[in-house]
């Protein structure tokens, strides 16, 4: 591989967006996971649908489209969020289909043939273009701007937004922020492992870490290793078994997240049978 | 004596339905209130209502004081696993409305935690996950928090439910002290567990029936505020203080 690496630019991209990958979902799988948002970044992920179907129809790069596209429902989900008596999953539930709808609609009415979307349901990280790379490195720049220089006041807005509102922190700021910032990760790894898959991603490695993680700093920094362990690991084992790319590295940390488990619970089964 | 908190003919209604109606209730400085009542009673509601969290469809609420409310919420709603640990929740009080990029803790900000930590004993549990420590420190560890903004008013949501009886104690006694510099608020529906150094209750059930010293509340008003028969008992060993039997001649 590592000949491949120096050889094949293709290699040294996707090497360079698992790594780019790796912090985003670290970070932001963090957050999700911690602030139970899985489903929700689930919801964003597929609303994006409709942004890329509409790049096409519009003939503008399609991930554009799907960054202004998510970044919007995901504003509208925060709004809807906070009025009283809308059920959250429910909320996710039809955001996550009518984007997922607009996405069949808009590439069944653009003139010609269909293009093919299962790099974005997918991905492919063997195709990452260099200009993509550029997209992600800046939205992974943004991400870690953001969470860098606010840092205490997301903490305790992920511990306890009750508490910080009675502080008087604009806690809608700070979830506005983050929704967006949520959105822009989650289209900026649809190349890596695709729109289906990257919910997987985004949890497994933080849920590993977290086992492992007295901090909310180590925890998100164990995140970004495991993702990169899973995406480099996944990655490799897309180039000799000849496997698509996305399912390999979700497969893999999958397969790691079961054996980790069954370890733990066998040892906590030992530690209470010698009690 | 200044008041604190004046909340005037105060009702909050969710859609149609009311949770609390016409409130009246003056708290003074460095009063120590109990505000008990049945579950669903709109203790949790006039609590948001005097933090701002809840939005009011009637009358006022006006603090007096410019300092900050101190507010600790119940510790059973955490979500344990949470990973941060009891000094990181503690500094985490500092942060208000005025945003700072970069915010680090001071120096000043990490002695009062320090100084807190101490004060508390929570010195070995302090670099831990919180959700590692016990009912009663994570109690203790809120409480901290709560202080680091210097309350003038400390409003705690159910601080011993569901903690053992030395724990609850602790916790009691670390309050009572600190009642000596500062208001504090107790929201409980545990009848048996208002401990003797909380000077006022107030019975809550929709509207409130009760307002004032413990002495002068009289069964029948315990019986109207729950709507079913309350009976007034306590072992000797119960270091907590129980409701006295309504004093012949008092009130009548």
């Amino acid at each position: 591989m590592i000949e491949a690496l120096l050889k094949y630019q293709f290699m040294q991209n996707a090497f360079v967006a698992a790594f780019l990958g790796s912090i985003l979902c670290g970070i932001i799988g963090t957050i999700i996971v911690e602030k139970k948002m899985v489903m929700l970044g689930g919801g964003i992920a597929h609303a994006s649908f409709g942004g890329v179907g509409l790049g096409y129809l519009i003939g503008v790069e399609p991930i554009y489209v799907a960054f202004f596209f998510s970044g919007v429902s995901s504003l509208g989900m925060a709004s809807l969020k906070r009025k009283q008596g809308i059920n959250v999953d429910t909320l996710v539930g039809i955001f996550w289909a009518v984007g997922m709808a607009l996405g069949i609609l808009f590439i069944s009415i653009m003139p010609g043939y269909p293009p093919d979307m299962s790099s974005y349901l997918f991905g492919d990280i063997l195709t990452v273009s260099s200009s993509y790379l550029m997209v992600m490195f800046a939205v992974t720049l943004l991400v870690i701007i953001s969470i860098v220089l606010f840092y205490n006041y997301f903490l305790s807005y992920l511990f306890d937004e009750e508490f910080s509102l009675v502080r008087g922190i604009p806690i809608k700021l700070f979830e506005n922020i983050l929704f967006i910032l949520i959105s822009i990760s989650i289209v900026s790894l649809l190349k890596v492992v695709g729109m289906i898959l990257v919910i997987a991603l985004l949890t497994i490695p933080t849920a590993i870490a977290k086992l492992i993680s007295k901090s909310f700093k180590i925890h998100i920094l164990v995140s970004i290793l495991f993702s990169f362990i899973f995406c480099i690991g996944g990655l490799l084992i897309s180039y000799y078994l000849n496997i698509p790319s996305g399912a390999s590295i979700i497969l893999l940390s999958g397969s790691v997240y079961f054996i980790y488990f069954f370890i733990v619970q066998i040892r906590k089964k030992r530690t209470y049978q010698r009690k | 004596m200044k008041n604190e908190i004046e909340i005037r003919n105060v009702s909050v209604y969710y859609d149609n339905f009311c949770a609390i109606k016409s409130v009246n209730l003056n708290v003074e400085e460095k009063d120590s209130l109990a505000i008990i009542g049945p579950n669903g009673g709109g203790k949790s509601t006039l609590l948001k209502a005097i933090l701002g969290l809840v939005p009011i469809n009637q009358g006022e609420i006006e603090r007096k004081n410019q300092k900050p409310i101190g507010y600790v919420p119940q510790y059973s709603n955490f979500d344990r696993k949470f990973p941060i640990t009891a000094e990181e929740v503690i500094l985490s009080g500092v942060l208000n409305k005025r945003i700072k990029i970069l915010r680090k803790y001071s120096k000043d900000e990490i002695n009062k935690a320090k100084e807190l930590i101490k004060r508390f004993s929570l010195n070995e549990s302090s670099s831990k996950k919180v959700g590692d420590l016990s009912g009663g420190q994570i109690q203790k560890v809120l409480i901290a928090r709560a202080l680091m903004g210097e309350p003038s008013v400390l409003i705690l949501d159910e601080p011993t439910a569901s903690l053992d009886v030395n724990a609850k104690d602790d916790i009691y006694n670390l309050l009572a002290e600190l009642n000596k510099k500062i208001t504090i608020i107790i929201v409980s529906h545990d009848l048996l567990a208002i401990s003797p150094f909380i000077k006022n209750i107030a019975c809550l059930n929709k509207t409130l029936h009760y307002h004032g010293s413990e002495e002068g509340v009289e069964k029948n008003v315990l019986e109207k505020t729950y709507g079913c028969p309350v009976e007034l008992i306590g072992h000797g060993e119960i270091p907590h203080r129980v409701l006295k039997h309504h004093k012949e001649g008092k009130n009548d």
